[in-house]
């Protein structure tokens, strides 16, 4: 911080001769405009864009989970088993259901 | 499959623990003729299961010894891998397993153990929807598309349609074509089928008297 206080003050004097102890000034990017000395106080508060806020935990995954929505499921048949609807290349879990439970009522009996 | 494209899926295991999987579900899959996993577990260990029967039908010292490194319960599994196993595909030119998508579980749950920690308890977690399988062994007797081949005749023939679409014509050859006496066994299954559904309370009784009589 102290050295971004600097850099205006080192940019109101370009004619001096570059001594050892002006180095650090020049090493600084050269983004920032020249400001007057008299603004380098508000050269912290104002200029800068930086959010004013935390972004909530809330608003970074809605973000995030947009468009990751879960999709509608569409390939659908009907089964040749039961009639009833299932997924298309599966098997019906009605049917697999029956089939599993004859086969242990097999084993039972 | 990671790392550069390998020719199996690598089941998020180090090579000790995935030989070690396979093994286990192999050896359930002998003893008990159709296990459920998921997918990509059931198309590995289908490799492997494909693999021991063709040794079962090799039928030699050295495919005996080989066989016995795999299971995990050998004493019991390798005389039925080189009995009725090899009897059962003798005519059979590959193709021994088969698997079959499912629905995942919707209540399975399972235990996590943290890692690290020996006292820990184990954690409850509901099951993560990965896409399922049944692993089959073919024409045995807990044969799924048997049996729903069979349901789907019976329910079919209830509606009085004869005329078969041709997913299941090809699923009538696929389960009767190698299978002894494919196509009887079949039409058994389909009539144990209306008997069951016209009334499984009436049956009941009659085997009682059956029995009574007998006494």
């Amino acid at each position: 911080m102290a050295m971004a206080s600097l850099s205006p003050l080192a940019r109101a004097l370009p004619q001096l001769p570059r001594f050892g102890f002006l180095s650090t000034a020049i090493a600084l990017p050269a983004i920032s405009i020249t400001v007057p000395p008299i603004l380098s106080d508000l050269w912290e508060s104002v200029l800068r864009a930086v959010p004013k806020k935390k972004t909530s935990h809330m608003k970074k995954r809605h973000r995030q989970m947009a468009g990751k929505a879960l999709k509608d499921v569409q390939g659908l048949n009907k089964c040749p088993g039961c009639g009833q609807v299932k997924r298309a290349h599966l098997l019906c879990p009605n049917c697999v259901k029956d089939i599993k439970e004859s086969w242990k009522s097999l084993q039972t009996a | 499959m990671a790392g550069g494209g390998g020719k199996y899926r690598h089941l998020g295991r180090k090579s000790s623990h995935r030989q070690a999987l396979l093994r286990n579900l192999v050896t359930s899959l002998f003893e008990n003729e159709s296990i459920t996993t998921t997918w990509a577990k059931a198309k590995e260990a289908q490799r492997l299961a494909d693999k021991l029967i063709t040794l079962g039908k090799k039928n030699s010292e050295a495919s005996r010894r080989r066989a016995l490194e795999i299971f995990y319960k050998p004493h019991s599994i390798i005389p039925k891998l080189f009995g009725p196993l090899r009897e059962r595909y003798a005519e059979r030119p590959g193709g021994y397993t088969r698997v079959l998508r499912v629905e995942p579980k919707q209540k399975y749950e399972f235990y996590s153990v943290p890692k690290g920690n020996k006292n820990a308890v184990p954690e409850r977690k509901p099951h993560d929807q990965a896409p399922s399988a049944i692993l089959e062994l073919v024409d045995g007797p807990k044969d799924m598309r048997f049996a729903m081949t069979a349901r789907t005749l019976a329910h079919q023939r209830e509606r009085g349609i004869q005329h078969l679409n041709q997913l299941t014509a090809l699923n009538v050859r696929k389960v009767t074509r190698f299978r002894k006496d494919g196509i009887e066994v079949l039409e058994n299954a389909i009539s144990k089928l209306k008997i069951s559904k016209s009334g499984p309370k009436k049956a009941e009784p009659e085997v009682k008297k059956v029995e009574a009589s007998k006494e």
